[in-house]
C-alpha cells in the first residue's frame, strides 16, 4: 500500500455535526491517524440520512458512512471529572485536535486551548463553529438552512420574484469542513518548522463570505448588489444546457456552431447588445437547442472548445464515462446492508493516493483498544462504561 | 501587525493559474504567509474588467478588481510561456521554487514544454497541483468549463429548486471555491510528506469530482435506496417551520427552522401563543410537516409584520434558529464580520486610478496566535520582475532588456486599448437585468470617494 500524505499525524477529532467530521475524513482519506470522540450517545451525524429504506439506524447512515472513512471511534462524556481526564490524556498524545463543539464548551470544561497548550506548546486546535469564538453572532442557533441565509447562499440561488433559496444540501458543512482541513494543515506547517502550535478559529459565515470571487466586487466597485435570477439553463430533449461563446472563441464562432446566423449581427454581437435583447436571445437559442439532445450538445460543443455544460441528474452520476475512466467512485462496506459506492478522493495525488483502510466505526468500537493502552484494566473500563462515561 | 513569523512563511509558490478556482488555493496560501509568485502574460491578459465605477482609466488593467482581490499578498511578473525563452525562465524560477498552481485546460502546460515531467525534471521534490474541469485523463480531458458549467453537470442543480421538477442554477461560480479549498489542502497534505520524505508530487483536480463530492448526501441516497433526489424547495423532511418568511420590507426575508418540538415552543411564546399556534395540527414535528402549508401561511402573517434583522435578533434571545437571508451588501455592512475585523479596507496606490480604499475579503480563517491579513495590494502588471528575475533568478540587467524587447516579458499588456465595458448600471436596472443598484454606495460603504470621483 502506498504511504499516505498525512501518515504519523496524530487526530483528534470532537465531532458535532457534519463539517467537524468531514474535516476529519479528508485528514483521514490522506493517512492520519484520527480518532473520533463521540458522545456516549453518538455523533448527531449517525441520525442523518439518507438510511437503507430510509429506516434510521445508528450504525447505517450513509453520511455517517461516508463521512467517517478510515477513523477509529471511542465514546467519551466529557463532562464528568473522569472524563476530562481522559480527555486530557488523549490530548496529550495528539497533534491536532478538531472540535465541532460549540465555541464556549471546551472552556467551561476546563479543557480550553490555553489550558491544553500550558501541557503541550505545539498543540493545533482547530475549532469549527457557525459563526466563531467572538462576535455578536457567536451564541446563535443554526442549522443549514440558517447557514446559507446569513451567509448569502440563499439569496443568490432561485429566481429574482420568489424567495431566497436553499442551495442543494448540506453545502455550507462542507465548504467549512474543506476549509478546517485546510486551515488545520497551515497551523501544522508552523509547527513543523518549530514555532508553536495555536488555536484556529474556523467559521461556516467566513469560510463563505471569503469565497465569493467578484460579487462583492460588483457592490464595492460599481453598486450593484447581485440577486438570484440566473436564467442561462436552456431547456432542450430531456434536459438543459447552459451555452455560452467564451474560451477564446467569438460571437461569431458561437452564431455558425449554433447554425443561426441571425445571431451574428449587431442585435446579438456585443455585451451590451445581448443584454438589451435577452428576451429574443434566449428565443432564438432555445429553438435551436431543442433539436438535439444535451449529450449530442455537450460533445459537440467541446468537441469545437466551447465550454459547454449539460444538466445531469444525480442517477446520470452514475453513467457517467468520465467518473468511470478515472474511477472516482470508492465503496464502503455499511453494516447490515451492504456494498455501495461513494466519491471517492477529492484530487489524485500521484505518490500519496487516498486510501480506503478502514469503514467509518461502530459507536464505541475501538474503546478496548484505546483506552487498554491509556492504562485503564479491564474493570475499570467496566466501571466506566456503567457510569455512562464511555 | 503582529511580528510573528506566519505559518507558511519561506513557502515559494508560483501562481500560473488561470480564470478563478487556481489562484484562490494561492490567495488561500499568501494570506498566511508564503511568498506567491503570480505568473501573468502581457498577449493572453486575464485581468477581468470591473472597473471602479465602471470607467476605464488609462491603466484600467491595474483598475480591475478581481484582480485586486485574488492577488493580494502575492508578487507580479510577466512571462510568455509560449516563447521559449519565457518557458525557460520559468522552470529556472521552478528550480527554486516549493510548489507550483496551474489550471489551464489539459493539454496547455505540456504544449509550453512546462508539464510535470518537464518541472520535476528542474526540481525533483516539485508539488505541483493541475486543477481544471474534468481532471487530466478520462474522455473528457481536454473538455472546457467554468464554475457555472460544472455545477449543472454535477448534480447540484439538480437538486436545488423552489419544486421537484425546475431546477435553479446559484449565480455563485461554486464549484470553483469548492475545487480550491480542496486544492490547497491536497497541496498542503503534498509538502507535509515531502517534509517527512523528500518526495514531491503532481495533483490531478478535477472540480467536477470535488463538486460531486460535496453533494454526498444526494449521491448515498442514490446509492442506497436508487432515488434520484428532486429539488424540495426551502422545506425539510422532519423539521417545520422550516423555510423564507417575508418580513415587513420589500424582499427581505427571514430564514426560519425550527428543528424540533423545544425550538417550536420557543417560537410559539416570541409570537406571544397565537390560538392558530396551538391547533393540534402542529403538535408534533410530523404532523407540522405534514401540514406545512398552512403553517408557513399563518407564520408568514406574523413575520411580514416584523423588520427581518431584529426578528432574528429577538427570535436568537429566544433560542430559535433564525437569520435574515442577507445579500452582498448586507455581508459587507454585517456587524458580526465587522467586530471580527473579516473585510480588510485595503488602500490602493494612486496609480490605481479612482480605486482608493475598497473592501476585499480578508483571510478564510482566524489564525490566533499569527492571524494572516492582507498586508499588501495585489501587483501592478509586471511589477517584480526585476526583483524575482533579476534578483532571485540572476538575470542580468541588460539581458531583463532584450527579453523586454522580444516580448518575452515587460509591464504592459500588449493590448492595452480600453476593453468593452458593461452597461451602464442605471441602464441594466431599468432593463430589469439586475434588481438593486446603489448609487451611493461608497458613502453606504463609508468609503471616502477617490481624488477624481
Amino acid at each position: 500500500m502506498p504511504a499516505g500524505a498525512l501518515d504519523g499525524l496524530r487526530v483528534l477529532e470532537l465531532s458535532r455535526g457534519v463539517a467537524s467530521s468531514y474535516c476529519g475524513k479528508l485528514l483521514a482519506d490522506f493517512g492520519a491517524d484520527v480518532l473520533k470522540v463521540e458522545r456516549p450517545d453518538g455523533d448527531p451525524v449517525r441520525r442523518l440520512g439518507p438510511f437503507p429504506k430510509d429506516r434510521p439506524h445508528l450504525e447505517r447512515g450513509g453520511m455517517f458512512q461516508f463521512l467517517n472513512t478510515n477513523k477509529r471511534g471511542i465514546t467519551l462524556d466529557l463532562r464528568p471529572r473522569s472524563g476530562r481526564a481522559v480527555f486530557e490524556s488523549l490530548a496529550a498524545a495528539s497533534d491536532v485536535i478538531i472540535s465541532g463543539l460549540k465555541p464556549d464548551t471546551l472552556e467551561r470544561l476546563g479543557l480550553g486551548y490555553e489550558s491544553l497548550a500550558a501541557q503541550h506548546p505545539d498543540l493545533v486546535l482547530t475549532s469549527i463553529t457557525p459563526f466563531g469564538l467572538d462576535g455578536p453572532y457567536r451564541d446563535w442557533q443554526s442549522t443549514e438552512l440558517i447557514a446559507q441565509a446569513v451567509s448569502g447562499i440563499a439569496h443568490l440561488t432561485g429566481d429574482a420574484a420568489r424567495p431566497p433559496l436553499r442551495f442543494a444540501q448540506a453545502q455550507s458543512q462542507f465548504v467549512t469542513g474543506v476549509n478546517g482541513a485546510v486551515s488545520t494543515l497551515i497551523a501544522r506547517e508552523a509547527v513543523m518548522s518549530g514555532e508553536a502550535g495555536q488555536l484556529v478559529d474556523v467559521s461556516t459565515l467566513q469560510s463563505i463570505a471569503a469565497f465569493y470571487f467578484n460579487i462583492p466586487s460588483y457592490y464595492t466597485f460599481m453598486g450593484i448588489n447581485t440577486w438570484r435570477g440566473v436564467n442561462d439553463l436552456y431547456p432542450c430533449q430531456d434536459g438543459y444546457l447552459v451555452a455560452i461563446a467564451g474560451a477564446g472563441r467569438t460571437w461569431s464562432d458561437f452564431a455558425a456552431f449554433l447554425q443561426a446566423p441571425e445571431l451574428d449581427g449587431p442585435d446579438f454581437n456585443t455585451p451590451s447588445a445581448r443584454s438589451r435583447n435577452q428576451g429574443a436571445l434566449r428565443a432564438h437559442m432555445t429553438a435551436r437547442l431543442a433539436a438535439r439532445s444535451p449529450r449530442e450538445w455537450f460533445h459537440a460543443a467541446q468537441e469545437r472548445h466551447f465550454p459547454w455544460g449539460m444538466f445531469q441528474r444525480i442517477s446520470q452520476l452514475a453513467d457517467c464515462p468520465q467518473l468511470e475512466a478515472r474511477q472516482f467512485f470508492t465503496t464502503v462496506d455499511v453494516p447490515g446492508f451492504g456494498v455501495i459506492p461513494i466519491p471517492g478522493a477529492p484530487a489524485k495525488l500521484s505518490e500519496t493516493p487516498s486510501r480506503a483502510r478502514r469503514p467509518a466505526p461502530g459507536l464505541g468500537e475501538h474503546n478496548r483498544d484505546v483506552y487498554g493502552a491509556l492504562g485503564f484494566s479491564a474493570l475499570n473500563q467496566v466501571r466506566l462504561r456503567q457510569a455512562g462515561i464511555i | 501587525m503582529s511580528a510573528e513569523r506566519l505559518p507558511l512563511a519561506g513557502l515559494r509558490v508560483i501562481d500560473a493559474a488561470v480564470v478563478q478556482a487556481g489562484p484562490w488555493i494561492t490567495r488561500l496560501m499568501a494570506d498566511l504567509g508564503a511568498q506567491v509568485i503570480r505568473v501573468e502574460s502581457r498577449v493572453h491578459l486575464g485581468r477581468y474588467p470591473l472597473l471602479p465605477e465602471n470607467r476605464a482609466g488609462a491603466r484600467w488593467w491595474e483598475q480591475a478588481a478581481v484582480h485586486l482581490e485574488q492577488h493580494r499578498n502575492k508578487q507580479g511578473i510577466t512571462l510568455e510561456l509560449f516563447i521559449p525563452e519565457g518557458a525557460e525562465l520559468f522552470k529556472r524560477l521552478v528550480r527554486v521554487s516549493d510548489v507550483v498552481v496551474e489550471s489551464h485546460a489539459a493539454p496547455v502546460m505540456g504544449r509550453f514544454g512546462l508539464d510535470y515531467p518537464a518541472l520535476r525534471a528542474e526540481r525533483p521534490d516539485l508539488v505541483m497541483i493541475s486543477s481544471n474541469g474534468y481532471g487530466h485523463t478520462g474522455p473528457y480531458r481536454d473538455y472546457r468549463s467554468y464554475g457555472m458549467m460544472i455545477e449543472v453537470m454535477c448534480g447540484l442543480t439538480a437538486t436545488t429548486g423552489y419544486d421537484h421538477d425546475q431546477p435553479r442554477r446559484s449565480v455563485i461560480p461554486y464549484p470553483d471555491p469548492v475545487a480550491a479549498y480542496h486544492g490547497a489542502f491536497t497541496v498542503l497534505a503534498a509538502l507535509s510528506h515531502r517534509r517527512r520524505t523528500g518526495e514531491g508530487q503532481w495533483i490531478d483536480l478535477a472540480q467536477y469530482e470535488t463538486a460531486v463530492t460535496v453533494n454526498a448526501e444526494a449521491w448515498l441516497d442514490f446509492a442506497m435506496n436508487g432515488r434520484d433526489r428532486r429539488p424540495i424547495g426551502n422545506r425539510h423532511p422532519t423539521m417545520a417551520p422550516h423555510g423564507m418568511y417575508p418580513t415587513h420590507d420589500p424582499d427581505r426575508w427571514i430564514a426560519i427552522a425550527c428543528r424540533d418540538d423545544r425550538d417550536w415552543a420557543c417560537l410559539r411564546a416570541a409570537m406571544g401563543e397565537p390560538e392558530w399556534a396551538a391547533d393540534p395540527r402542529f403538535d408534533r414535528p410530523f404532523r407540522r410537516v405534514r401540514h406545512a402549508d398552512m403553517l408557513d401561511e399563518k407564520l408568514s402573517r406574523w413575520t411580514e409584520l416584523n423588520n427581518a434583522g431584529e426578528l432574528a435578533q429577538r427570535l436568537q434571545s429566544a433560542g430559535v434558529p433564525a437569520a435574515p437571508a442577507q445579500s452582498p451588501r448586507d455581508l459587507l455592512l454585517d456587524p458580526h464580520l465587522a467586530a471580527r475585523k473579516f473585510w480588510a479596507m485595503v488602500p490602493h496606490e494612486p496609480e490605481r486610478e479612482n480605486v482608493g480604499v475598497r473592501p476585499i475579503p480578508g483571510p478564510a480563517a482566524h489564525f490566533t496566535r499569527t492571524p494572516g491579513a492582507v498586508r499588501a495590494p495585489a501587483p501592478m502588471l509586471g511589477q517584480h520582475n526585476a526583483q524575482i528575475l533579476g534578483d532571485l533568478l540572476g538575470v542580468a540587467d541588460d539581458e531583463l532588456e532584450a527579453l523586454e524587447a522580444d516580448g518575452v516579458t515587460g509591464n504592459q499588456p500588449e493590448n492595452s486599448a480600453k476593453p468593452m465595458l458593461g452597461p451602464d448600471p442605471a441602464d441594466l436596472l431599468r432593463l430589469g437585468q439586475i434588481q438593486e443598484f446603489n448609487p451611493d454606495f461608497r458613502q453606504i460603504l463609508g468609503i471616502a470617494p477617490s481624488a477624481a470621483g
